[in-house]
Order: C-alpha cells, then sequence, then structure tokens
C-alpha cells in the first residue's frame, strides 16, 4: 500500500498539469513584466506616515470584523487550468468546461460553446453566453446575486440549477429550469417572467416566436438548439415578477440523467439511465453525451456502463470523442478491472490518435508507470522520452528524466 | 501507483541540488553583471533563464490562482533589488529559489491573515477554469486542505512532495535548520492527513489513484 500522502502527491501533480508554463504564456507574462519594470517605481511613503496608516488598517479591518455580518464565501476554486479573469473570452471545442465558484456553485460551459465572466463582486456574479449553453448549478448565498445574460435575455439567478442556450447565428434562446426558480428579462416580456422547476422556454428571433413549457426539460432535447416548432405558448400573458407554479413541475428524479451528471449526482444519473434501459439510451446519444455517462458511470463504480458508453462514443464519427473515449476506456481497464495490459492498449491507442490532446501528458505518464511496472524499461524509456520532449513543464518530467537517464 | 521516492536518487532532482555546483557559473556571472549594469535587459535576461523554474515552483506550491503572475512578478523584482547580494554566481539558481520560496511564503501568511479579519480572503481571480470535472473537484478538495497548513509548512510540504527536493536541500533554500526542517514536514505531513481524511471524497479519490 503505498503513503496516502505520496498518492495524493501524485495524483494532485498530474491534476495541476503543466500550469501556466507554456510558452505563449510565458511570453504575454515577460512582455506584462518588462512593462511593469520599465515604470518609475512609487515612491514609498515615509516610515512613520506608513506604521500610522498600517495601525489604522488594523483598527478598521477589526472594527469590520467585530460588525462584519456572516459574509459568504468570495469565490475561487481550483482548477488544471488558467484561472478566468474578468472579460476573459472562454471557449470550448470538443470537451465541456466548469467554473468552479467557492461556496459550491458551478458553470458548465459545454461543448461548442462560448462565453466570459462580465463581471464579479461579492455581490454580484454575471456571465456572459455568447454561443453554446452553458448548465449552472446555483448554491444561494445571502447577499449575492448571479445574472447570466445571452443576447438580449438576461437571466437572474434565486439559486437553483438551470441551462441557457444560444446559437449565435440565428440569435435563438433556450432555458430549461432543473430546480428552484429563475426569472428572466428580455424583448417581448412584460418585467421579469418567473420560470419555476421543471419550467423551459424558447424564443426565435427570425420567427419571433415565444414559447414556454410547463414539463421536465427533455433530455433528448438538451443537447440541441431551440426550434421554432416547440410549443407556442406566448408569454404576453406572463405576469412580471411573480413566480408561475408549474403544473407539472419535475422532481429532482424527473430531471434528465445530464444534468444530473452535471451537478456531480453521478450514481442518480445511471440509475435513470439503467431505468431507462442503458442500450437505448446510449443509441440515441452524440458522442459528447455518450462519454458524460461514461463518466458518470466510472464514478459511481459501474465500471461496465462506463466501458459500453467509452466503446460507443469511440464508434461514433467524432474523432475527438473516439480519442478521448480511449483514455478513459484506459482509467476503465485500470481503475475498474485491473486489466495493465488493455490500459497500455488503450492509451496507445489515444496517444496515437491525439498525440498531443489535453490529456496527452497525463497519458504518457500513465503509459510510462504501466510499462515501467509490467518489466517493459525500453518501452518506459521511450515514452519517457517522448514526455520529456512534448511536455518540458510537466509534473512528471523529473521522473520521466530520471528514467531516460536510467538507460544503457 | 508510483512510488516515486522510493526510485529516486535524490542528485537526480528536476532542480539542481543546492549543494552542487552550478555548471553555468560563467554564464551566472555575466548575466549578474548585465542585470546590475543594465537592469531592463538584466530582467529579460533573467526572465528568460528563470521563468519557467520561478513559474512551476509558485504554481506548485499555490495551484492556480488568479494572482499567479503577479507573484511571478514579484519574484522577479524582488530578484531585480537584491541581485547584488549574491556573491558567489555558482549559487545563482539555489538563490533564485529562495527569493522564490519566500515570496510565495510572504503571500500565503498575508492570505492567511486576510482570512482571519475577514474570514474570507478575495482573491482577484473569480473562478477557474478546467477541461476535466474530475480534476477541478480533486484540486478544489486538496486546496482546501493545503490552506490548513501553515505557510512554512505548505512550502516545505510541496518543496517535499511535489518538487521532490530532499530535507537539506529544503532546510537550505527555506533558510532554517535541517531539523525544523524536518519537524516542519512531520507536522505538515500529520496536519495534511488529518484534513484529508475528513473530506471521504478526497480520500476515495486517492485511494482510487493508488488501485491504478
Amino acid at each position: 500500500m503505498t503513503d496516502p500522502i505520496r498518492a495524493w502527491a501524485d495524483k494532485y501533480a498530474d491534476a495541476l498539469g503543466e500550469g501556466p508554463t507554456s510558452q505563449g504564456k510565458l511570453a504575454a507574462q515577460g512582455a506584462r513584466l518588462l512593462l511593469a519594470h520599465s515604470k518609475p517605481p512609487a515612491r514609498p511613503p515615509l516610515g512613520r506616515v506608513r506604521w500610522a496608516l498600517a495601525a489604522a488598517c488594523v483598527v478598521v479591518a477589526a472594527g469590520f470584523w467585530a460588525y462584519q455580518p456572516s459574509s459568504p464565501p468570495a469565490s475561487a476554486a481550483l482548477s488544471d487550468s488558467a484561472p478566468i479573469r474578468v472579460g476573459e473570452l472562454v471557449e470550448t471545442k470538443e470537451l465541456s468546461r466548469s467554473v468552479e465558484f467557492q461556496g459550491g456553485s458551478r458553470a458548465i460551459l459545454e461543448p461548442d460553446s462560448r462565453g466570459s465572466l462580465s463581471h464579479y463582486s461579492p455581490e454580484l456574479v454575471e456571465l456572459t453566453l455568447q454561443d453554446g449553453a452553458v448548465k449552472m448549478d446555483v448554491t444561494r448565498i445571502a447577499g449575492r446575486k448571479w445574472v447570466v445574460k445571452a443576447g438580449q435575455f438576461r437571466v437572474h439567478v434565486i439559486g437553483t440549477a438551470f441551462t441557457v442556450r444560444r446559437d449565435a447565428g440565428s440569435g435563438a434562446f433556450a432555458v430549461d429550469v432543473t430546480r428552484g426558480t429563475i426569472h428572466l428579462e428580455g424583448p417581448r416580456l412584460q418585467g421579469r417572467v418567473a420560470l419555476t422547476q421543471g419550467e423551459s422556454f424558447r424564443w426565435r428571433p427570425e420567427s419571433g416566436n415565444i414559447a414556454r413549457r410547463s414539463s421536465s426539460p427533455d433530455p433528448a432535447s438538451s443537447s440541441r438548439p431551440p426550434t421554432s416548432k416547440e410549443a407556442p405558448s406566448a408569454l404576453g400573458s406572463a405576469r412580471s415578477n411573480k413566480t408561475t407554479k408549474s403544473s407539472s413541475a419535475a422532481s429532482p428524479s424527473q430531471s434528465g440523467w445530464q444534468d444530473l451528471a452535471s451537478a456531480g449526482k453521478y450514481a442518480e444519473a445511471v440509475q435513470m439511465v439503467e431505468k431507462q434501459g442503458a442500450m437505448t439510451v446510449l443509441s440515441g446519444l452524440g458522442s459528447s453525451d455518450r462519454i458524460l455517462l461514461g463518466n458518470a458511470a466510472r464514478f459511481s463504480g459501474n465500471w461496465s456502463l462506463a466501458h459500453k458508453a467509452y466503446l460507443a462514443a469511440r464508434s461514433s464519427s467524432d474523432p475527438g470523442a473516439g480519442a478521448l473515449a480511449a483514455y478513459y476506456l484506459a482509467r476503465v481497464a485500470l481503475d475498474g478491472q485491473g486489466k495493465a495490459d488493455e490500459a497500455i492498449g488503450w492509451l496507445r491507442t489515444y496517444l496515437r490518435e491525439a498525440p498531443s490532446g489535453e490529456l496527452s501528458a497525463s497519458a504518457r505518464a500513465r503509459l510510462m508507470d504501466l510499462l515501467q511496472k509490467s518489466g517493459d524499461l525500453a518501452g518506459a524509456r521511450k515514452i519517457a522520452a517522448e514526455y520529456v520532449a512534448m511536455h518540458p513543464g510537466g509534473p512528471h518530467v523529473a521522473r520521466a528524466k530520471r528514467l531516460t537517464q536510467s538507460g544503457p | 501507483m508510483t512510488a516515486r521516492k522510493s526510485q529516486v536518487e535524490p542528485a537526480n532532482k528536476g532542480w539542481k541540488s543546492p549543494v552542487t555546483a552550478d555548471k553555468r557559473a560563467g554564464d551566472n556571472a555575466v548575466l549578474m553583471n548585465r542585470v546590475l549594469e543594465e537592469p531592463r535587459l538584466g530582467m529579460a535576461l533573467l526572465y528568460e533563464r528563470f521563468a519557467r523554474d520561478v513559474n512551476r515552483l509558485v504554481y506548485r506550491v499555490l495551484g492556480p490562482d488568479g494572482e499567479h503572475d503577479d507573484i511571478v512578478q514579484q519574484v522577479f523584482l524582488q530578484m531585480i533589488q537584491s541581485i547584488g547580494n549574491v556573491r558567489d554566481p555558482e549559487r545563482l539558481s539555489f538563490w533564485v529559489r529562495s527569493v522564490c520560496v519566500n515570496v510565495v511564503r510572504s503571500e500565503l501568511r498575508k492570505r492567511a491573515v486576510r482570512r482571519a479579519f475577514f474570514r474570507s480572503a478575495p482573491p482577484l481571480e473569480v473562478g477557474d477554469l478546467s477541461t476535466d470535472v474530475e480534476s477541478a473537484d480533486f484540486l478544489n478538495r486538496s486546496s482546501l486542505v493545503l490552506d490548513r497548513l501553515s505557510a512554512q509548512e505548505r512550502v516545505v510540504f510541496v518543496l517535499y512532495y511535489l518538487e521532490e527536493q530532499t530535507l537539506p536541500e529544503i532546510a537550505e533554500v527555506c533558510g532554517f535548520s535541517l531539523r525544523t526542517a524536518k519537524r516542519r514536514l512531520a507536522r505538515a505531513r500529520e496536519r495534511f492527513r488529518k484534513h484529508m481524511t475528513r473530506d471521504p471524497r478526497l480520500a476515495r479519490l486517492v485511494e482510487e489513484e493508488d488501485v491504478g
């Protein structure tokens, strides 16, 4: 049994990845540093003044601390990539990306989407969705408001889970509420319209068609943009600033498995899929949803379903998803089935199909370990050399170098 | 699971041992002179030479952080201001690590004070981005545990477990005795283990990794 802290350190280094040491980021950082260095330094205050200011600050801070109401945690979570700054555009391609906020809130930008964080303060967090979809799971914190902007629409969040979609080309907009309540503002809406759990809203600008549904979001529709054919119940009569009771509000167990999986409720998501028939569900999914289902199954320990879902993702026509599925199949073989040989095969497949993929550093590190443990030192050294060449700032570079140097 | 430490020869670490001579000592002397004579050009050269190492060390100790670039900038400005104090060019890279550790440690202390006064220190960055929800969750949970360590403990812990430095190296870089380094590492380890076990999901994620 390995020391758990050592095991943690390995996983942590892996999750951290190369961080900000990529060449592009270093160049930008260097340029900023030189710019800052070329400015004349600010004149430091006199010693006594400095101490007086510090003392005053301590007094004010102590007073503030003494009378501060229970303030919410500000924000910040961690990830293996750069933090988001206000105004920075975030784009996703084949993988979803998650923005984690301290306090338990989370925004998941779905594949092929663009968005940014347009405002942040302890009182207000505002996200702008330019294109694609964002799934929000907001934990209510007193004193903090959340707003998601999508084109002409503004979604005011109360403490809930919902998905906003926008097609930048057509301007089409949609929102599905999975839990709680939101307030919506937009064209042809009289003031703010409340949408509660299980309700959906669709808008298409070319037809001017507004649709509102009071049923649980259809899982099958969650990955496609809204269409003008959807239930044409105009919202002209929607009451401003009133919470409308949904006639058939969905319980959490009735919401889409994708929403449950995205909210980290993997076992519930898998249970829902199995009730519907795993193979039936899988056959109707796109490649990214197959991977999402595979991940949910893997995280909940259902290795058999994970294996099926990833294999199904590999059979799709999307090469990016296929490669990603190969990486995850290696994880299933290793973590769930203890089949090192099979894991080696899948890792090689992943690296062949995506030699510079997002998970290539991790794949090479794992492959290097597995080959070393299986006694194939020549193979391990070859992969280690590749690792050093392709990920010079990677978390396992020291180990890879040692391995390459240990050779005959 | 990889048992890195047991397979590691300390002399082959990613960082050069501070007790071994820097083979680029000649270059170091030239570099130091350039920094002293022409600070702006010197800064560029210094950055080119040490940017990757400084970024990596700051990143490993603090994790993904909205103030990362500012802290790296502080390290380089500190280096420019005090490079005249380096007596032996052979020890330039060791000195760079010391400056880096001092700046990061100081930043961690400031944050601890802010947390004490404001209960939650509002960082500049407002959220973090991940391509992998599982990794983000793991990093988030790990960060909460690391935040429970003192600045000194965290630096020693990260240098030992993530940078794979030996205790004599850590003691020298951090500027305290070997005995103190051992004591701090033992305490950091004990506290880390205690807080890690309080987060069952984190413990489970580590166990999953260990199976592999």
